[in-house]
């Protein structure tokens, strides 16, 4: 990036006329020039109206209904709604959701961040800096079904990989998946395998924007380390950290496969020991294909969605404060 | 406040050297340029001041004090960027207040220290401004501001106006040097530009290839350039440089002829042995050469040219001619006449105006140089009185030119 002088626009601004929507083009071309944005958008909007708009508004209008398979559907009101208030499991699998996703954002944004500086450091004027990132990205495009079953033996709690460790420097073995306690913990472990790589390749573009003379410019001024990154660095990285905050809370709070393949059980079981790993994702789930009430699970996932959406909006409320659009011109 | 001294330092990058044995010492107080051309590890060597980086082998004292491996916080020094590396989150205040306030100084404190040097720098009414809101020039004075707040006891500028325009590059070089005469601080300032660093230095320091070529105040660096690099450098235009050999060596003269044979000459007054076929590169300055079919000189250089093209400059036109498939430039007063495209002429210069630097180190040659005594200008300008208007060929030598 070359240096952006103070009175020329930056590169995000709205009001810079396109260049493609002057007037000669609507002359030469009468009517095209009007509709091509709506034609070009046309086959993305097609799929996600069908794969997506369409369903959300079935499932919307689901949750107000009792929903039979096989016919004889009828208006519901609120009742889906009320049952599912009085349920003690559900409120149990918000509260597992909520644990869940709470311990998930922070360590995978302080590992990837970790993870990404250690990258970057490691390896600033080496060619392996390809490869290393790779390594570090590759759990996160391996098969969560697949890595998970490998991850199941490292938990078993009598011939796994982890108590096999704990045993040899003679620390307390828990119980893993087999424990009322252990079990969710343990599929954070393993979710925190497959998708810390998959936050610290976001941290490492953003880390790539912030100007290494500004680094410098720190250290001669005498900051210390901690002083240039917290400063410094860390506000110059906050759009990514932001980012990767709403994606980490969005993609925990919905995470299924892993939940379902550690902890599920062959049948599609309950969640975990005492229903200790039944998390928002796999109860509904349970509810639609194991209970059959569909409709029951429609209304599970609205809340869900009401959920996100209100979380969502408050990170980005609360990101005025702290997140910094600058841009870093060099 | 505090000298610099750099002994012996070395900076490699695999087999690269790209700071080559450098030893100087900046003075207290001084104004110390380091000029040379991209890549020639001038900003290495800055850098290894700051402690951005680090000396494979070699001293760095500051202020006395032997600073290799210290941190650049430790070294009490200001740093000034190429691209002014303002952090860009952070107000004007801010940006020149960091140093202070990660030194733990108070905010009032650090306010009215700011307030100071903002005043000196006119920039008072910036202060609530983030960087993008600032044009190149502000900028530049925003990041001397933080630079300078500290009051580090060196001050260091890695081409700080290359990004300017050439106006307030002008500019800006007079507030610099104006600021450094105020405050007097050791200031090593980087540069590419020769303009610059003749115009604003108390000494310029010419690196090459990682290696210092010559240390002097500006007039003795312009007029006296100690190597051939230096000499092919500095000055708009540069001197031109010949390669000669020596043709015949006798007790009071010397001849030397163009190494590729294309009729340019050098006599002069020399006494001692020198042997045939020794080379060198004989400088001369375009200002001192004289153009005209028939000039022709019993002592001094002549080399025959073809006019190419003539360029306007500031003071009189530029000849550029082609002598051996190479460059020769002379200056033209204002109303000499002017040859026309094609046409063949000799350049010529008295022995006095000449420049000798040896083909094997690039050194120039003087009296105790090498093995021959060469005369020193001031008699060699005595000598050279060879008569005006001498018709070409006169002297024997150089015949073969046409």
């Amino acid at each position: 990036m070359t240096l952006v002088r103070g009175d020329v626009a930056p590169a995000t601004d709205v009001t810079t006329p396109d260049p493609g929507r002057a007037p000669g083009s609507h002359r030469s071309r009468p009517g095209f020039g009007r509709f091509a944005g709506y034609l070009l958008v046309m086959p993305a909007l097609g799929i996600l109206t069908l794969f997506f708009y369409v369903p959300a508004a079935f499932l919307f209008v689901m949750s107000f209904y009792h929903w039979n398979l096989f016919g004889g559907s009828a208006f519901a009101g609120l009742a889906n709604f009320d049952v599912l208030f009085h349920q003690p499991l559900y409120f149990k699998s918000l509260l597992e959701t909520a644990y869940f996703v709470g311990v998930m954002v922070p360590v995978d944004a302080l590992m990837g961040l970790a993870l990404a500086m250690l990258l970057r450091e490691g390896f600033r004027r080496s060619r392996a800096g390809g490869l290393g990132r790779a390594l570090v990205f590759l759990p996160h495009v391996t098969p969560v079904v697949a890595t998970s079953v490998i991850w199941a033996w490292v938990f078993n709690p009598r011939y796994g990989l982890a108590n096999y460790l704990l045993h040899l420097v003679g620390a307390p073995q828990p119980g893993w998946l087999d424990s009322a306690t252990w079990a969710l913990p343990s599929v954070m472990i393993y979710s925190i395998w497959h998708s810390v790589g998959y936050y610290a390749v976001f941290f490492l573009a953003g880390l790539a924007m912030v100007p290494d003379t500004v680094v410098e410019a720190a250290r001669v001024d005498g900051a210390s380390s901690w002083q240039t990154f917290r400063r410094v660095v860390a506000p110059l990285l906050s759009p990514t950290t932001f980012m990767v905050l709403i994606l980490g809370t969005v993609n925990s709070m919905q995470t299924f496969s892993q939940v379902y393949t550690l902890t599920g059980g062959p049948h599609g079981g309950a969640g975990g020991p005492a229903f200790s790993t039944s998390t928002d994702a796999l109860l509904i789930y349970n509810t639609a294909f194991i209970y059959q009430h569909l409709s029951l699970a429609a209304a599970m996932s609205l809340v869900l969605f009401v959920i996100l959406i209100t979380i969502t909006a408050i990170q980005k409320r609360l990101s005025r404060r702290w997140v910094f659009y600058g841009g870093t011109e060099r | 406040m505090a000298s610099v001294e750099l002994a012996e330092v070395v900076r490699r990058y695999g087999a690269f050297r790209a700071v080559d044995e450098v030893s100087v010492e900046i003075r207290d107080g001084e104004l110390f340029t380091i000029l040379g051309p991209s890549g020639c590890g001038k900003s290495t060597l800055l850098r290894i001041v700051a402690g951005l980086d680090r000396a494979d082998s070699g001293d760095i004292r500051i202020g006395g004090k032997l600073a290799n491996s210290a941190e650049p916080a430790a070294r009490d020094v200001g740093m000034v960027f190429q691209n002014y590396a303002l952090y860009p989150h952070l107000t004007v205040r801010e940006n020149v207040a960091f140093g202070l306030r990660v030194r733990k100084v108070p905010r009032r404190e650090a306010d009215r220290q700011v307030d100071e040097i903002a005043a000196i720098l006119e920039i008072a009414d910036l202060l609530d401004r983030k960087p993008r809101q600032l044009s190149g020039g502000q900028r530049q004075r925003v990041a001397l501001g933080r630079a300078l707040v500290r009051r580090p006891s060196v001050l260091l500028m890695d081409e700080p106006l290359s990004n300017l325009d050439t106006l307030l590059r002008e500019k800006m070089r007079v507030e610099i040097r104006r600021l450094h005469n105020r405050l007097g601080l050791t200031t090593i300032y980087v540069t590419h530009d020769q303009q610059e660093a003749l115009a604003m230095s108390d000494r310029v320091m010419i690196m090459n290839r990682g290696r210092v070529e010559q240390v002097g105040p500006p007039l003795e660096v312009l007029h006296e350039p100690s190597t051939e690099f230096a000499a092919r450098f500095v000055g708009s235009p540069p001197m031109n440089l010949i390669r000669m050999q020596v043709h015949e060596a006798s007790e009071t003269q010397v001849t030397l002829q163009a190494v590729d044979g294309d009729g340019a000459w050098v006599q002069g007054p020399a006494s001692g042995a020198l042997a045939c076929g020794q080379q060198f590169w004989v400088g001369v300055r375009p200002a001192d050469l004289d153009v005209s079919p028939t000039a022709g000189t019993r002592s001094g250089l002549v080399v025959p040219v073809v006019m190419d093209v003539a360029e306007l400059a500031r003071d009189g036109v530029l000849l550029h001619c082609s002598y051996a498939g190479r460059n020769v430039v002379a200056t033209a007063g204002a109303g000499d006449p002017i040859p026309a495209l094609g046409e063949r002429t000799l350049v010529s210069a008295p022995w006095g105006s000449l420049t000798f630097y040896g083909c094997d180190d690039g050194r120039r040659v003087r009296a105790t140089g090498v093995s021959v005594r060469w005369p020193e200008p001031a008699t060699a300008a005595a000598s050279t009185s060879w008569a005006p208007g001498d018709p070409y060929g006169d002297g024997g030598l150089g015949g073969d030119a046409r």
